[in-house]
């Protein structure tokens, strides 16, 4: 690692600590730099407000090298989806100006709403790096506004499947393929204006990419390249050794339904470290099933990654590096490496359990570095209908927030992003300038946080009265079986969907309900669930107990009763 | 015999710098700063000017101020016990926030979000609603005003802020729920949400509101305070306090919105800028405050600098009219260390200015950017603050030494490497500021100033191809001189989503005339005539269905049809400018109108420098070894004292030149000259060569 470089720039395959710093550093703010871009320029609001979405840079070989900060569900999408497509489109017959697109969740992508670009990066004559991202459009067809459709059976009610296709030769759009999958998206000014900024957000990385190997050299570029996955390689097999003790554990929990099966389906993980490497095995998980909560590869591994990642090295840079000691097993055909013909679009549903059962089975060797049990996936509806004020038909999706479990030290936090994702919830006064929609409230449950020596972040909760007939499709979990707590924490407060009308009448609504028809005048009423507590709740100081009380995170009834606190 | 007076306060020293307009001469000092209550600092520092130039202080004719007293109460958590009052239903708005975490908390398995300003206890709901059309369709309920104020007033807060739902369309709630708090809590000072930021997205506005009135009363209290010890001293002149948005205002608009005080710290220095370029004519500028723990760094384009909107300070989120600066923790004191790969990184951590850099020999023994300089021979041992303080040069070599063993380099290259991350950190920032805005960075020239930013400028400079670096006089004092210079100004905005197209043109010329009748009201209640007050209009727009807008200019006065036709194409423009891409023929909607009113200050006229041309080798006192890359022999630098500088010395790198207060380095084969207002103008060559 400390060789240095000769005077005259002819850089060995190795190359010095500052250097490297200084190419890790420019080639991670390229990263960031596309996600700006992307970011600033997308015209679905889940890519701006929910940042879902994903920038990274690959080296020639299709290594990935950097990643700009993002959502963890992310983490492991692209690199399975370029080096799948490849064997398609090999790099030696790319053309500077090409560009592959796909959205193909059994060739290496997420669900359908996540549309892959890849631009090949040229200099001296080949490809040297590969710019990539990946947006979640706002709709990409199938069976509802949205593209959410929990009660479907198969990959293809889902929407429209892009395989890889070179969409760009040149520089020049292919306009026949535009066409068709244009005319197969509810909003498809929208979905086009996303994917030009996703155009431009790769060209930005490639003018960076060159403007590097103009100043620091190809031979020298390539050797930092090498050289930050050695790092990071390095730093997460130090991270496995010092931070996660050695031996096995095995845990398990289950997802309340699939959206058509309903039943409770099993996750079951096995983790085993030694020294340092880590294997996780999923074997024992439940086969995967009729709905939409089946979970492709690529995001099975992502949330793997996420939780490794946050206990060895939170800040170690993400490349291929990271995950080489890491060994996970799938087996084909289950919840966690579902195939085709299966359903997939709420494959967040697995993942956030995966994150569970991980953090579950990693309590038994490291106690001190988990949580309990958060909220239950990416709560969300969608709402698609006629809105007056805007003179057009719309498709709306929103993300809504959960209690994140309790950790040694640390309360859950309240109503929040959990784990991994990270989005930004869309204000009050934007949705009702966009929606035919009056929010009546957007507040914490009291008692919805698991109580525990650290208690469970509290659930939130969203009540909407629509003002002329929409349809509205829901994605939620955690409403039959509670986050479990930790060490003698109790569970946070189970998700609970309802329709009220005007006159008081109230109906349950399903946490994975599609195409309800909600009328005008009706209020739709959002509770998700809270966090788990971590350690005995009697060892929770009077104090706390106490200032939770005033400030109404718990009732009276639920002090005495958990905390058995009397004032 | 009219005196200007600029006090910047900062964490160690208050900044003074005095000028006559007599006889055009400038006096710039630094005085201790006193924490428990800079008002002391304040008056020493204008006591010690005065002195100085042997004027009394009934001469005073302005004085204008950069505290950082509101900034300081939120990162301290110390302002106001504050109350909220809001919409029923919406009280844990600020509690949630936007339910993400930051970019640096991604992968913490123990990030929590800020403790609120506000507990939940003291965030109280009323009975009222206004939809998103301004129409009230839930009146206000007076009696649940009253009991939320006497609930807030029994836990005894100092400050109330108000926030109800889309309040910037239609006010009338919070003015009704304002006119209820004060009858039942006299004297407790009330922030508005629709007098503090009128712009929708509910989370940011309260936040705002809630800022605003957790400093409120402690501004209120300091700028008291300062006025009695003015008065006191025999300074007759009015007191103004720096704005964010990069202008002067007067105590009392400082007063009605506190808020405009927290980000204004690195403000001065921009219009500093500003000024600046307007004289040497070099209307594109990035600018490069480096002091001890930070960077700021800004640009300015067409003489003017960009403005932001939006920003946070310890957490919390402010909106309001401010200069888009990019802050990073990149300072002379940020520390040098070895991470667990063994890669070398520089900062965020700061030795600050106790126990600061090891060579300060204050009992700070990890290696800082400030003893790397020392250690290449940037810096000399005996010239630091103009020789008020010496640099222990082997207490420098001890710490570098440590670190080079763990990394398996040599002292210098070790040195030579901190150099270089340091550079690579602000090139981050830089790169924020142009590129991430879409502009070019080689378009523009380098201004640098700050303790330490002139002497990483030239190499800087030479890393993003930037044609030239410009140095400032007292370039350590640039900040205080950027407050001499600053228009009176007052800004209002408001949120009013309008498509555009001609049959919006009659709302659009309204919306503006109201906002400018509402600004010049206020400049005429501080004393100003109507006619003194000059405005500038823009607009917030996007493509119906983003949420990002972009901020286009408008033409003022009278906005013809033809203008106003012409503000689509504006649009487009800046959006390709800005994003790379454009959609003409898609919708456009116009979201948030701007304005800001200007009432020109009179500005002291700077003196030139005398012309003496020449080699730059009368100026010199001195020979020093120092490198100017990691490895091979020194090279012999020559040394020169600025204050012998005059216009038209042409100089050779390389090329070490001191004052007190700031170091320029000039690396071989640069060529600088000293221009006629005595500013140090580098032509950079690319790197490397």
């Amino acid at each position: 690692m400390s060789m240095r470089t000769s005077g005259d720039g002819s850089a060995a395959r190795q190359i010095d600590p500052v250097t490297l710093e200084i190419l890790g550093s420019n080639l991670h703010a390229a990263a960031e730099e596309m996600a700006v871009s992307l970011r600033r320029t997308a015209y679905s609001s889940i890519v701006r407000e929910a940042m879902d979405f994903s920038c990274c840079l690959f080296d020639g070989q299709a290594r990935l090298i950097a990643q700009a900060a993002n959502i963890p569900m992310h983490l492991n999408s692209l690199p399975l989806a370029l080096a799948d497509w490849l064997q398609e489109y090999p790099i030696a017959e790319m053309e500077p100006g090409d560009l592959l697109i796909g959205n193909d969740p059994y060739r290496g992508g997420n669900h359908l709403q996540d549309v892959i670009t890849f631009l090949p990066i040229f200099a001296e004559g080949r490809v040297v790096a590969v710019a990539a991202n990946l947006a979640h459009w706002v709709d990409v067809g199938g069976r509802s506004p949205g593209s959410i459709g929990n009660d479907v059976t198969d990959n293809y009610q889902e929407g429209l499947c892009i395989p890889p296709l070179k969409i760009m030769r040149r520089g020049e759009l292919d306009q026949n393929l535009l066409k068709l999958i244009l005319r197969n998206v509810r909003e498809p000014e929208k979905s086009y204006g996303d994917l030009r900024g996703q155009i431009a957000a790769n060209r930005t990385a490639e003018r960076r990419v060159l403007e590097l190997i103009d100043r620091y050299g190809l031979a020298t570029v390539e050797a930092g390249m090498d050289g930050l996955i050695a790092y990071s390689e390095q730093r997460m097999r130090r991270g496995l050794r010092e931070r996660i003790p050695d031996g096995e554990a095995v845990f398990e929990d289950v997802i309340d339904d699939t959206g058509v099966v309903m039943q409770p389906c099993r996750i079951r993980v096995k983790v085993i470290k030694r020294g340092d490497r880590i294997t996780v095995d999923f074997t024992g998980t439940d086969p995967q099933q009729l709905g939409a909560a089946n979970s492709p590869i690529g995001p099975t591994t992502s949330a793997v990654y996420y939780v490794i990642k946050a206990i060895a090295g939170p800040d170690i840079p993400i490349n291929a590096g990271c995950y080489r000691p890491i060994e996970i097993v799938a087996p084909a055909g289950t919840l966690v490496n579902a195939t085709l013909p299966a359903a997939c679009q709420a494959r967040n549903v697995i993942c956030h359990r995966i994150t569970d059962v991980l953090f579950g089975a990693l309590s038994q060797l490291c106690p001190e570095q988990v949580m309990a049990a958060s909220y239950g996936c990416t709560p969300s509806y969608t709402m698609g209908g006629y809105s007056a004020r805007r003179g057009r038909h719309f498709a709306f999706y929103e993300v809504l927030g959960g209690g994140l479990g309790g950790r040694l030290g640390v309360d859950g936090v309240d109503c929040c992003a959990a784990n991994t994702s990270n989005f930004l919830n869309i204000p009050v006064e934007m949705i009702e300038l966009e929606l035919p929609v009056l929010i009546q409230r957007y507040e914490l449950v009291p008692d919805s946080g698991g109580s525990g020596e650290f208690r469970g972040g509290c659930a939130g909760r969203r009540d909407m009265t629509v003002l002329t007939d929409v349809v509205m499709s829901f994605l939620d979990e955690r409403h039959t079986h509670a986050p479990w707590g930790l060490f003698g924490g109790g569970p946070g407060g189970k998700g609970r969907f309802r329709i009220v009308s005007p006159d008081g009448e109230e109906r349950e609504i399903y946490s994975k309900a599609t195409n309800v028809l909600v009328k005008a005048g009706e209020t739709v009423s959002l509770i998700t669930p809270g966090g788990g507590g971590y350690g005995d709740p009697r060892r929770r100081p009077r104090e706390q107990v106490a200032w939770d009380l005033k400030n109404g995170y718990i009732t009276e009834e639920f002090a005495r009763r958990e905390y058995e606190y009397t004032g | 015999m009219r005196v200007h007076i600029g006090i910047d306060t900062g964490g160690t020293f208050t900044d003074v710098i005095a000028f006559r307009e007599a006889d055009g001469r400038l006096v710039a000092l630094k005085v201790p700063s006193t924490p428990w209550n800079p008002a002391e600092a304040f008056i020493t520092g204008v006591r010690a000017v005065l002195d100085e130039l042997g004027t009394a202080p009934g001469d005073v004719g302005f004085l204008a101020h950069g505290t950082t007293v509101a900034t300081n109460a939120v990162l301290e958590r110390k302002g106001a016990r504050t109350g909220l009052i809001t919409t029923e239903g919406f009280r844990d708005v600020y509690e949630i926030r936007r339910l993400n975490r930051s970019y640096e908390d991604l992968y913490n398995v123990f990030w929590t979000k800020p403790a609120p300003l506000v507990p939940r206890y003291l965030r109280r709901e009323v009975r009222e609603r206004v939809n998103v059309d301004g129409v009230p369709i839930v009146p206000l309920d007076p009696a649940s005003v009253r009991e939320a104020a006497a609930a807030l007033g029994r836990e005894g807060v100092e400050a109330v802020a108000v926030c109800f739902l889309h309040a910037y369309r239609n006010p009338v709630h919070e003015q009704q729920a304002a006119a209820l708090i004060r009858e039942v809590l006299p004297g407790v000072s009330i922030s508005l949400s629709h007098e503090i930021n009128p712009e929708y997205r509910e989370y940011e506005r309260t936040s705002t509101t809630i800022v605003n009135a957790f400093v409120a009363p402690i501004i209120e209290r300091y700028l008291a305070d300062l006025e009695r010890r003015l008065a006191d001293a025999g300074v007759p002149a009015s007191l103004h306090v720096m704005h964010s948005g990069g202008a002067a205002q007067t105590g009392r608009a400082a007063r009605s919105r506190p808020i405009t005080t927290i980000l204004s710290g690195p403000a001065a220095g921009v219009i500093g800028a500003e000024m600046l370029a307007r004289e040497i004519a070099q209307p594109d500028l990035i600018t490069l405050d480096m002091g001890g723990t930070s960077t700021d760094v800004a640009l300015l384009r067409h003489g003017k600098p960009r403005l932001a909107s939006e920003s946070e300070v310890a957490g919390e989120v402010i909106r309001t009219a401010m200069l888009d600066i990019t802050t990073i923790g990149a300072g002379g004191g940020s520390i040098a260390w070895c991470d667990e790969g063994g890669r070398l990184k520089v900062g965020p951590q700061s030795a600050g200015a106790d126990p600061g850099p090891a060579c300060y020999a204050r009992g700070g023994t990890q290696p800082t950017v400030t003893d790397a300089n020392l250690v290449l021979g940037y810096l000399a041992p005996d010239a630091f603050l103009g020789g008020r303080m010496r640099l222990d040069r082997a207490a420098a070599e001890a710490a570098i030494d440590r670190l080079a063993a763990a990394l398996g380099l040599s002292r210098l290259e070790t040195a030579h490497g901190i150099f270089r991350i340091a550079n690579a950190n602000m090139l981050r920032a830089i790169r924020i500021v142009s590129v991430e805005r879409g502009l070019d960075p080689r378009r523009f020239a380098l201004l640098a100033f700050g303790g330490a930013g002139p002497v990483h400028a030239a190499a800087l400079a030479a890393e993003l191809d930037i044609p030239r670096v410009i140095v400032p006089q007292n370039p350590g004092n640039f900040s205080a001189f950027g407050l001499l210079v600053a228009d009176l100004s007052r800004d209002a905005v408001r949120t009013q989503l309008t498509p555009l197209r001609p049959e919006s043109f009659d709302d659009i010329r309204q919306t503006y005339a109201q906002l400018e009748a509402q600004l010049a009201d206020q400049f005429v209640a501080d004393g100003f005539d109507r006619g003194q007050v000059a405005f500038r209009r823009s607009v917030e727009a996007r493509y119906v269905g983003q949420a990002y807008e972009v901020n286009v200019p408008v033409p003022g006065e009278t906005l013809t049809t033809a203008e106003l036709a012409a503000l689509a194409e504006a649009f487009h423009a800046a959006h390709a400018e800005r994003y790379g891409h454009s959609a003409p023929g898609e919708p456009v909607e116009l979201v948030n109108f701007r304005a800001i009113a200007t009432v020109p200050t009179a500005k002291p006229r700077f003196p030139r420098l005398t012309r003496t041309d020449g080699d730059g080798a009368a100026a010199q006192t001195g020979v020093r070894p120092a490198w100017f890359d990691g490895r091979g022999d020194p090279v012999p630098t020559p040394v020169l004292d600025r204050r012998r500088l005059g216009a038209g010395v042409v100089l050779t790198g390389p090329a070490i030149i001191e004052e007190p207060g700031a170091t320029t380095v000039l690396l071989p084969g640069q060529r600088a000259e000293v221009d006629d207002w005595g500013n140090i103008v580098i032509a950079v060559g690319r790197a490397g060569a």
